[in-house]
């Protein structure tokens, strides 16, 4: 765990000497807002014309906002690594490869979780022109917690793949928009076992449940296990590819 | 990149394989568990036990169409409420409910909701300033086994009790049996109170339980008649004046194994702040009750606690009011309720308007085998008073005794007639000179041809006194016959004749004939109809409709055991204060009231699944929109504040770069 958390601190120094994680923080906070606040079209309908005081229209938008803002969180984790060559140095380390995968997401999950916590005035907000049930709003984060800790897992995995951080992010987004939209949207037009497979395997549709604050085993499981599956595939990759 | 050892990635590749297969397995096997916690408040999208009862107990399978679309985009949430509960029922049914939503979109979705009857309906939500209308459907239908389908429509209208309406269909789907509900309803006036027209003050109440019961509620506006065998459950609501014949139905129907909830009601808006004497109204079971040891109090029970106290309204004039916080309409807290009592468990706190108090000595029921439970009281600060100069203007007198005051009792155990060993009201005596017609000072029986002392609530209405004196008309009151929609779906069946003056008014005459209070139903079966209680031929011919021949009345029940409900008040079950979107929402005094009553009912109809689901009701979260002022500044520091504070972070951290550079 201590190797964890040197690779961890590492990352966070990283992090914090860098301006594009507050810029991050800022345009997530500024998109989830606008969209809370004006709307998307008829799913996403905007707060004042819902009336109701509930987050759940800012839940039901993190998914899309998570597939956007992730792979600019995880572009360069690996890849900028690769580029500079430091992977080669990394693995001459005695580290392990799941030490530094792990390390790397952490990092990564915090400033998602900063991302959450920019968005928490807006709770205050409701709260306070309002009657608000708190209890999904917190069930919300924490499957928003889980939502994002999935696809940074695939975002890093993706990342290890490629040198290229330009790569890295439009894959992972197409990615990202794939399981948090398209799945869904496919699914909705083919009713039947399909549209239950995919369902099943879309990470919006099994974020749909948290975000109203039912937490179910299946989908805490479903996350987890996607996360685990990811983040061993990254240690895979970077034990056993050989970056020239 | 290339690959390293082939060996090493064969084996990496096997492993990876083996996770992937074994992750799916675990998902696989926990997507069959239901496991989850619902962190609403009000559990909304969870199913309560009385709805995983009920699917236990499904005798037959069921299926649950819903039709849905064409909607607006502000009902999505609802419909994935909806989803999520009909999922969870048919996960808890263990394969017995199957769910499928028609898509109606398209042609052949239209004509199975053309098929099914569910009908179109047109919404009109309010969209930010604008009003929206649009068409579309949101209704389901329950099919079990041969039974009629059971439809519920207007679906967005009704999201809070979702969950209700579907269990109750379900149980409604595959009820057995003939336990009849009878609502008799002693509201029904003539005049126009409210604006209602000389409508029921419960009709609202009396949709819900026919959505529950469908056909199985019978509604009648009297107790003229005796109440059938095949009645369970009796709900009197606010009887005012009854008539020793209508008292002695009633205890009869007790002592012959039915079972009654009784919410008398001596003071109701009408007679406090509309009308110009301001007094309450006996039911006239004081005295019968007298007899069974319970004493309903004269005057009305207040709350001392002024926490307690609701917004009063006291008139200033016609259709004028002004509102203060009064002890008369109070809110009466859960832990005042008993909560060991099935029916009391799952009812929140509700608010009563001018309760009756009722009052008991336990040691005499006692002695007689009888038991006497408070269901309800006020706090230990309530009150009891008389005094009936205050009522009208708010004012609660001080210094009155502070004590928690009985506001709704159950009574049972065994308990003589009060016609015990003498002549059934209405009867000529018998020859035997022990069998004296008793004499209860107010309450006396009524003999064939004397003034009638108060006309029942759907006989024909007396004359107001300023009116010109002509006979009553006679109409017919349909007493034992099914009362399902005469108009419209969802009409009610037509009130009772509403006549010209005040039938419970004091001063108003009283000399129209006994029998020309006697309903006659003209289309009443002849295993329905109850005996008239008055020989046939007291009556004049010419008023004698064609009809069956009558079955013999019941048998004169000298005791029996009886198990009854008594409510202290009325009004929190009316449309005006009881229901949805009435005046109660708009002063924040919910409807623990209908909710309490209601359960009440259920628990004595044995239908105890249902209890825990009435109470389930979705807060109203509504959020008013501010001044455009307001508005902007709230928009623009939570869109504004975190992302410059951010932004304004991240300029600092890149300029310290730079200049490190």
């Amino acid at each position: 765990m201590s190797l964890v958390g040197s690779v961890y601190r590492k990352e966070m120094r990283t992090y914090l000497v860098s301006p594009i994680p507050y810029i991050l923080v800022a345009l997530f906070a500024l998109g989830v807002g606008v969209v809370f606040f004006f709307g998307l079209g008829r799913q996403l309908p905007a707060f004042w014309d819902l009336a109701t005081a509930s987050l759940e229209n800012l839940f039901r938008s993190i998914p899309l906002a998570f597939a956007i803002i992730v792979p600019a969180l995880t572009m360069r984790l690996w890849s900028e690594e690769v580029r500079t060559g430091t992977i080669e140095s990394l693995r001459t380390m005695p580290v392990p490869g799941g030490s530094l995968v792990v390390g790397k997401f952490l990092s990564s999950l915090t400033v998602l979780v900063a991302c959450l916590v920019a968005t928490l005035p807006l709770a205050f907000t409701v709260g306070s022109l309002g009657d608000l049930d708190w209890g999904p709003v917190w069930g919300g984060y924490l499957g928003a917690v889980f939502l994002g800790a999935a696809l940074l897992a695939l975002g890093l995995w993706l990342s290890a793949l490629t040198r290229h951080q330009i790569v890295a992010f439009l894959v992972t987004l197409v990615a990202g928009f794939v399981l948090c939209w398209i799945l869904t949207m496919v699914a909705q037009h083919n009713p039947g076992a399909l549209g239950d497979a995919l369902s099943a395997v879309a990470l919006d549709a099994r974020y749909e449940s948290l975000g109203r604050g039912v937490l179910e085993l299946r989908d805490l499981v479903y996350f987890a296990t996607f996360t685990a599956f990811f983040l061993y595939l990254n240690a895979e990759v970077v034990a056993n590819r050989r970056y020239r | 990149m290339a690959a390293r050892n082939p060996t090493v990635l064969s084996f990496s590749t096997l492993a990876t394989f083996l996770l992937a297969v074994g992750l799916v397995l675990v998902n696989v096997v926990v997507s069959r568990a239901s496991t989850r916690i619902d962190l609403t408040e009000e559990r909304l999208f969870s199913i309560g036990e009385g709805t995983e009862k009920i699917l236990a107990n499904l005798k037959d399978p069921a299926k649950i169409r819903v039709f849905w679309g064409g909607l607006q985009a502000v009902h999505e949430p609802v419909r994935r409420h909806f989803a999520a509960l009909l999922d969870e029922m048919a996960d808890a049914s263990d394969g017995r409910v199957t769910v499928r939503w028609v898509d109606v979109s398209d042609k052949a979705g239209k004509e199975e909701a053309e098929a099914a009857k569910v009908p179109e309906f047109e919404f009109i939500s309010k969209v930010g300033d604008e009003q929206r209308a649009s068409k579309g459907y949101c209704s389901l239908v329950v099919e079990s086994g041969a039974g009629e389908p059971q439809g519920i429509h207007a679906l967005v209208n009704r999201a809070s009790e979702f969950e209700y309406l579907v269990a109750t269909a379900l149980v409604r789907a595959t009820r057995r049996g003939d336990k009849v509900l009878a609502l008799i309803d002693g509201s029904e006036r003539g005049g126009g109170m409210m604006g209602m027209g000389g409508r029921s003050r419960f009709e609202a109440l009396k949709q819900d339980f026919k959505d529950e019961y469908g056909d199985s509620v019978q509604w009648w506006h009297s107790l003229d008649q005796p109440i059938p065998d095949n009645v369970a459950v009796a709900l009197v609501l606010a009887p005012r004046n009854l008539k020793d014949t209508q008292v002695f139905h009633l205890e009869q129907f007790l002592l012959r194994g039915g079972k009654a909830v009784v919410c008398v009601d001596p003071l109701d808006l009408e007679n406090v702040l509309l009308k110009p004497y301001g007094e309450g109204e006996p039911s006239g079971l004081e005295a019968w009750l007298e007899a069974l040891g319970v004493t309903i109090g004269r005057g009305t029970a207040m709350e001392g606690d002024r926490r307690l106290w609701l917004l009063y309204l006291v008139s200033r004039g016609p259709q004028r009011f002004d509102r203060k916080k009064s002890g008369y309409w109070f809110r009466v807290l859960r832990e005042n309720l008993d909560l060991s009592n099935p029916a009391m468990r799952y009812v929140p706190n509700f608010s009563t308007y001018w309760p009756a108090p009722f009052s008991f000595d336990a040691s005499k029921q006692a002695a007689a085998g009888r038991k006497v439970s408070v269901l309800a009281s006020t706090s230990p600060e309530g009150m009891r008073t008389d005094d009936m100069s205050a009522v009208r203007e708010g004012d609660v007198p001080t210094g009155a005794p502070r004590e928690k005051v009985p506001l709704a009792l159950l009574v049972e155990g065994p308990a003589d007639s009060m016609w015990k060993g003498k002549p059934k009201p209405g009867e000529p005596p018998p020859p035997d000179p022990h069998g004296a017609p008793i004499s209860i000072p107010g309450n006396e029986p009524e003999k064939p041809g004397e003034p009638a002392r108060v006309p029942a609530p759907d006989a024909p209405k007396e004359p107001a006194p300023d009116a010109p004196k002509e006979p009553a008309p006679k109409e017919p009151a349909p007493p034992a016959e099914p009362q399902g929609p005469k108009g419209p779906e969802g009409e009610p069946p037509a009130p009772g004749p509403a006549g010209p003056g005040d039938p419970a008014k004091p001063d108003a005459p009283k000399d129209e004939p006994a029998k020309a209070e006697e309903p006659q139903p003209a289309d009443a079966k002849p295993d329905e109809k109850p005996a008239d209680p008055k020989p046939a031929e007291e009556k004049p011919a010419e008023e004698k409709p064609a009809e069956p021949p009558v079955p013999p009345s019941p048998p004169h029940l000298q005791s029996g055991h009886v198990r009854l409900v008594l409510v202290g008040d009325a009004d929190m079950l009316t449309d005006q204060l009881g229901q949805p979107g009435s005046a109660a929402d708009a002063f924040g005094l919910g409807r623990g009231g209908t909710v309490m009553v209601g359960n009440t009912v259920e628990w004595l109809m044995g239908d105890d699944a249902l209890l825990s689901l009435r109470a389930k009701d979705a807060k109203a979260r509504a959020v008013e929109r501010p001044e455009a002022g307001t508005l902007t500044l709230l928009q623009t520091l939570n869109l504004g504040g975190i992302p410059i504070l951010a932004a304004f972070a991240g300029l600092v951290v890149f300029l310290r770069r730079r200049s490190q550079r």
